[in-house]
């Protein structure tokens, strides 16, 4: 009956079309998982043969999941016929579906994390009868056997190709599972499971050894497979451990670790595996690239996972051998290096199927050719990236693999090329600064700079980056053609295009990469060459022309490659670089009517407007500046919006690089502005007219902020100081008009609509305000607000930007009254706001009593959270000026406590984390700032506020929000925030959180215990610890002899959460981290730090490791399964939060 | 609901693809994203397996993905890899603002692997519109593993929404030159982020993000 009805649901989940039946199903099967019965009915379905493979599998997973998770329910006597019974369902099916088949060996694996060692013995000496691998070894062991030789033993009566399935299948789970979050164990019972696994290394070994001399292909694969399991155990860590336990087990002591391993059977058969096809090839290649990160040395810890291998994270060299790991290396290495000419072959066949030249965007990836290449190319990257350490060192032996990665960038296939461009950035970053300081610049720059003092290190550098300097011009070589547009590129689909232009990209930077050894003056003259080529078969013809058969792709692909290694040009003046923008602004020869060159032409120009202002600096290059400002001018004319916008960007770039310079071209540069101005958003009046006289449709409003930003950056550095006043009314006059118009065609406030007819006795709902859809109804009135925008925010002087923001404001009020209703365009107005008032600074005090007066109504009307944004960017210039406290508090308190009102349940947070998000970042700024607004203006209405808001957004799941809600409490706990106060600041802080505090502590620790993800836990932890603190401050203070305040909340939070969860042993330890860390106190240097937002670290004050690894610990204990963790949080939340931070579950189990 | 290799009603070839990830990387969002276009801004987590069917035609017809997106979030909850059987394909998603969503990527593929042999799996690497980022390109390596492929998505500015979608239909049908003829009909971006510009011209990227326009430069409230 039972197995009936699970059949029927699982039907449904997997079969059924109607998403209702699904989900039902779908809880039905979960609910039913978690029941006793569940044990028996899978047990009854796994040993029914006329069951489907489906059934089978989720019987399985079943079993799987339950040994998992509900194993701390079992008493302890069933264990071994747990056991025993998961023994015969798995050799059952030992040839069954290999799905099924690992579910059961995961739930053995399961078993063995849980069950200790002294449950794994075997019977004594003698009584064993002998069979498979490893039989004769069973002799020495007393009665503990460990987990590896048990199954062994089990498995060892049986016919081999019953047994090698199985057991393949465990020696590959066993080591993945020691770190499964999915196994509710407790922390230290799994680093103990860690500890015994590893002791196990040399068994295991010794049985996968024994297999390989088993017959086919599959248990070949399967060996290699379990080998590199076991490697990984050591998570990258070096070899020793590992080494050591194999050594204990095949060695009697004395010989090396390492050594043993390099001459490890297990080894040579992966080796020999590279010369296998198929899914031997690729066991043997995912098993070697973990035998080569066992060779390198991460320092203390496993290695950043994030941190792609090699880099060794921090600033320092490469990451150095493993000691005496060095035999091993030169084990693999030569055999990965005899993959090379498998390699040539594999690249030539696929050249001959792409006919070259024929390009497509990401074609052909899949036969398993293409993932054979894939495989090698993988392992030649990991011999660089690993190694980094020892091929730095330029010696003859490093060539091979330095050669192996030229082949891994010639290869057709972009996506096998690309795979060695991390080498190559690596290389290039541990050439050019690995060596004592040094920093800046790259070597090629100035000739000179490295040559000083005349150290040895210097001459050391200078001697690797000459060997290198082959490798990385046949680098350049082989990429630069990359970036040439194909033939049929017009014909692409959006998508192709985008593959490519992002695969140029890519390629630029390893240009850039390689620009930083071989110095720009050699690398521009590589990048050069074709462009050169051009011209001498252009017959180098009178300019202008180049004609149809010009080959403006390569051209232009040479330019982009130019473009890409901007940053390396350090030499004022350098002349061929000057020679070759001279040539640019002459037209080059290259035709002016393909835009696509003349787009890059233009960003070409932009990228080297830094290095022309160097230029002028030094005295050279004077009138390049002008004739490149109109070439950008020029382009912006061509009909292609591609162009215009590389044009504009250019424009932009050479104003804001060299605005100091452009006192020539303010004219131009007015006029251009004047006539852009009726362009872009407010075009469409003029639109007709224009097309109606033929005149060009003119650039995009994107376009036209880049030339308002370009003209504004010139005029206000190039304007002599006197007329910047004038200059500055001169530029915004022509915006702020069309921005009045714009709102006079909006014409007056409609009247309100007659308010509904509504019942006796009940209030007519307000009219709503005014300027709903304004945005979709005008699409031209935000685009001109953010014209506003670009003015303010690339006007250099502040007291300019003051007045044009004086000037401003009616019109901006006026927009805010008029669209109230508007979400939309309220954002643009705010948003130009705070541009004005961060570019005005000090300046913006004018307008203070102005704005005090309107935000809050403002606010009250339209409830948008940048208004808080604003407040807090007055917060950060006036804050710090006591005088203006008594019109800076009033607006904190009003704005705070309207936008807290609503926010009193975890569904109205949730429901507005923008709010909760920008209210918190204001208590931030608040406290960062003018923390006595918050804590001593005599008004305690905004710090009630936050606390009480913080009081439910402390457990809310939204990631920034709750961050900054979390961010907030520690600062506002961190005794700097109160160093900046004045004296009565700390009875009011006092006052009114400690009366909060033992709630706080409680919540936290639940978002420790599992109310919020497992990413947030030291975030949360700095946020506890600072109430911790201040407790104990607190307490000190006011000379109560509860020193401890802070750790007696603690002590109470923690004595409700129940045994289940964690014991009091757990506890203590807890409790016992928490002292030390007050001990230790703040760490200073993270003090400053602002935000609690993010996963990484980066909660302010108490940023200790060993509290932090507490709190880790303690988030484990607890969430290790749901009966844990769900009592951990019903113990510590109240219940209507409770209820709400479970609604998931609830709206499972209930409605 | 067909089974694998089979086709929908309509005879429109259709393949399970299982969708996993950490909570909180856009799962679900990237799949909404598709049938209502919405950029769900709140964060409610899946619970258990929510199936939805998505269509995409192609030069060569139809195909269909029931995609089954999976809760990445609940530990305890849901049936977890109960779901994945029968998947023909899968996209695992991280979030590259979020290092511990790339460190769990390779537990997420061997839960897919133990399952479902040899499937083609894209790796995505989500929110890559977010300026916060802390998982940069060149740190992620995973994919250099056989039958897998990396794109950087965004959900919230559709950068690259197509492209995993693409990839697998051209690993199952076996045609490398398969391709969906009709942009697939997408809402305007939630942002203009500076990777959309780039499709406009690649130029312009580096200045957008030196300068950045009045847009939201909201981390300058760290200092």
């Amino acid at each position: 009956m039972a197995q009936t009805q699970l059949l029927a649901a699982l039907q449904a989940l997997y079969h059924h079309d109607d998403p209702k039946v699904k989900d039902e199903a779908d809880r039905w099967l979960e609910q039913w998982q978690q029941s006793v019965e569940a044990w028996s009915v899978a047990d009854a379905v796994l040993h029914d043969p006329t069951t489907s493979m489906e059934a089978q599998y989720f019987c399985a997973q079943t079993l799987r999941t339950k040994v998992q998770r509900d194993f701390e329910e079992l008493p302890p006597e069933a264990v071994d016929s747990l056991r025993e019974s998961l023994l015969q369902l798995l050799i059952r099916f030992s040839k069954g579906a290999p799905p099924v088949r690992t579910q059961l060996c995961l739930g053995l694996a399961a078993l063995a994390v849980h069950v200790p060692v002294d449950r794994w013995t075997l019977p004594a000496p003698g009584s064993s009868g002998g069979g498979g691998g490893g039989g004769s070894e069973q002799q020495q062991q007393q009665q503990q056997a460990g987990v590896v030789r048990w199954f062994a033993a089990k498995f060892g009566a049986l016919p081999p190709d019953t047994a090698l399935p199985c057991m393949l299948e465990l020696l590959t789970v066993l080591p993945q599972e020691v770190h499964s979050y999915k196994i509710a164990v407790r922390p230290e019972r799994r680093r103990s499971f860690a500890a015994e696994l590893m002791a196990n290394t040399g068994a295991a070994f010794d049985i996968l050894s024994s297999c390989l001399s088993q017959p086919g292909e599959r248990t070949r694969t399967q060996v290699l497979e379990a080998f590199g399991s076991w490697l990984k155990l050591n998570e990258g860590r070096p070899l020793p451990s590992i080494a050591a336990a194999v050594a204990a087990g095949a060695v009697a002591a004395g010989e090396d670790a390492a050594a043993t391993l390099a001459r490890h059977p297990l080894v040579a058969a992966a080796l020999e595996g590279l010369q296998n096809t198929g899914e031997t090839f690729h066991a043997a290649v995912d098993a070697i690239c973990e035998v080569i990160w066992t060779t390198v040395d991460f320092g203390q810890g496993a290695p950043d996972p994030t941190a792609s291998p090699g880099g060794g994270g921090g600033g320092g060299g490469p990451a150095p051998l493993a000691s005496a790991a060095l035999p091993l290396v030169q084990a693999i290495v030569p055999a990965i290096m005899g993959l090379r000419s498998r390699f040539a072959v594999a690249a030539r066949r696929r050249e001959a199927e792409m006919g070259r030249g024929s390009a497509g965007a990401g074609e052909g990836e899949f036969d398993d050719d293409e993932d054979s290449a894939k495989g090698m190319a993988r392992l030649f990257c990991e011999v660089g990236e690993a190694y980094l350490s020892l091929i730095i060192t330029a010696v003859a032996e490093v060539r091979a693999p330095v050669e192996a990665l030229l082949e891994v960038a010639a290869y057709p296939d972009f996506g096998i090329c690309s795979m060695s461009f991390n080498f190559w950035h690596r290389l290039s970053r541990f050439l050019t600064s690995g060596f004592s300081g040094g920093g800046g610049g790259g070597p090629g720059s100035g000739s000179g700079a490295t040559a000083t003092g005349g150290s040895d290190d210097a001459a050391e550098a200078e001697r690797r980056r000459q060997f290198f300097l082959p490798a990385f011009e046949r680098l350049v070589a082989l990429i630069r053609g990359r970036v040439r547009e194909p033939e049929g590129y017009n014909s692409w689909s959006k998508d192709e295009k985008h593959e490519f232009r992002t695969a140029r990209d890519e390629v630029g930077d390893t240009l850039d990469d390689s620009s930083a050894v071989l110095g720009f003056g050699r690398c521009l003259s590589l990048l050069v060459e074709p462009l050169a080529a051009l011209g001498r078969a252009d017959g180098g013809g009178g300019g202008g022309g180049g004609g149809s058969s010009y080959d403006w792709r390569t051209a232009e692909a040479a330019l982009f490659c130019i473009k890409s290694i901007h940053r390396h040009a350090a030499t004022p003046g350098d002349p061929a670089l000057q020679q070759l923008l001279e040539a640019l602004a002459g037209g080059g020869g290259l035709p002016r009517e393909v835009a696509q060159l003349q787009a890059t032409v233009c960003s070409t120009v932009g990228r080297y407007a830094r290095w022309l202002e160097r230029s002028m600096q030094a005295g050279y290059c004077q009138p390049l500046l002008q004739r490149l400002l109109g070439l950008a001018v020029a382009n912006l004319e061509l009909p292609s919006s591609y162009c215009q916008a590389a044009a504009a960007a250019a424009v932009r770039n050479l104003c804001a690089e060299c605005g100091a310079f452009m006192a020539p071209c303010l004219q131009d540069l007015l006029g251009l502005y004047s006539k852009v101005l009726t362009m872009g958003a407010a075009r469409s009046a003029a639109a007709a007219a224009a097309a109606a006289n033929g005149s060009s449709s003119g650039i995009s409003e994107e376009d036209v902020e880049s030339v308002i930003c370009a003209v504004c950056q010139a005029v206000s550095q190039a304007a002599p100081p006197d007329q910047r006043q004038q200059a500055g009314a001169a530029l915004l006059t022509p915006v702020l008009n069309q921005l009045r118009d714009a709102l006079m065609a909006l014409g007056p406030v409609p009247p309100p609509p007659p308010p509904p007819l509504m019942a006796p006795g009940v209030a007519a709902p307000p009219p709503p305000p005014p300027g709903a859809g304004v945005a979709a109804a005008h699409p031209a009135l935000n685009p001109l607000i953010d014209r506003l925008a670009v003015v303010f925010g690339h006007t250099a002087s502040a007291d300019v930007v003051g007045q044009m923001l004086m000037a401003s404001w009616p019109v901006l009020d006026g927009i805010m009254a008029r669209c109230s209703g508007c979400g939309k365009t309220t954002e643009h107005v705010l948003r130009t706001l705070r541009y004005g008032i961060k570019h005005a600074g000090r300046a913006a005090a004018q307008l203070l009593p102005t704005l005090l007066e309107v935000l809050p109504a403002r606010f009250g009307a339209t409830r948008h959270s940048a208004f808080l944004f604003i407040v807090s960017e007055l917060i950060k210039f006036f804050g710090d000026e006591p005088q203006h406290d008594s019109s800076l508090s009033p607006i904190l308190t009003g704005l705070v406590t309207e936008a807290g009102r609503p926010l009193t349940t975890l569904a109205t947070l949730n429901s507005s984390p923008d709010m909760v998000d920008d209210l918190f970042l204001l208590g931030l700024r608040a406290l960062g700032y003018a923390p006595r607004l918050l804590l001593a203006s005599g008004d305690t209405r905004a710090l009630t506020t936050l606390l009480d808001v913080a009081m439910v957004g402390c457990v809310m799941q939204h990631r920034e929000a709750n961050g900054s809600v979390l961010g907030f409490i520690a600062r506002l706990t961190s005794s700097n925030t109160l160093g900046r106060c004045p004296p009565q600041a700390s009875d009011v802080l006092r006052a009114h959180l400690l009366p909060r505090a033992p709630i706080f502590v409680r919540l936290l620790l639940s978002g420790i215990a599992g109310t919020l993800p497992l990413g947030r836990v030291s975030v949360v932890g700095s946020a506890l610890m600072g109430l911790v603190a201040f407790g104990s401050s607190a307490a000190a203070s006011a000379g109560g002899g509860a020193a401890a305040t802070g750790l007696g909340w603690l002590t109470a939070a923690l004595q409700v959460v129940p045994d289940v969860a964690a014991t009091a042993v757990d506890k203590q330890a807890f409790l016992g981290a928490a002292a030390a860390a007050l001990r230790a106190g703040p760490s200073a240097a993270t003090d400053g730090d602002m935000m609690g937002s993010g996963d990484g670290g980066g909660g302010s004050g108490y940023y200790d490791r060993s509290w932090e690894a507490a709190c880790q610990e303690f988030a484990d204990l607890c969430r290790r399964n749901k009966r844990a963790r769900q009592a951990a949080q019903a113990s510590l939340l109240p219940q209507e939060l409770a209820a709400a931070v479970d609604d998931g579950e609830r709206r499972r189990g209930g409605a | 609901m067909a089974l694998p290799g089979q086709t929908t009603p309509e005879g429109v070839p259709a393949f399970k693809l299982v969708l996993v990830g950490d909570g909180g990387t856009g799962k679900t969002t990237f799949v909404k994203r598709h049938i209502t276009g919405e950029f769900e801004k709140k964060y409610e987590p899946t619970i258990g397996v929510e199936v939805r069917p998505l269509d995409f035609t192609t030069n060569r017809g139809k195909i269909r993905f029931y995609c089954w997106d999976t809760a990445g979030q609940e530990k305890f909850g849901g049936l977890r890899d109960g779901y994945y059987i029968h998947g023909q394909c899968a996209i695992i998603m991280f979030d590259v603002t979020s290092r511990l969503t790339y460190k769990n990527v390779p537990t997420w593929h061997r839960d897919l692997c133990r399952v479902c042999e040899n499937i083609p799996i894209v790796l995505c690497g989500n929110k890559v519109d977010v300026k916060n980022r802390q998982v940069k390109p060149k740190q992620v390596t995973f994919h250099r593993k056989k039958n897998l492929q990396y794109y950087e998505i965004s959900a919230k500015s559709n950068y690259n929404y197509e492209k995993p979608f693409l990839y697998l239909a051209r690993k199952l049908t076996g045609d490398p030159h398969l391709s969906f003829v009709e942009e697939v009909a997408l809402p305007p971006p939630e942002v203009q982020i500076d990777l959309a510009e780039q499709q406009r011209n690649e130029a312009e990227l580096e200045q957008a993000a030196q300068q950045p326009l009045p847009a939201d430069d909201d981390d300058e409230l760290l200092d």
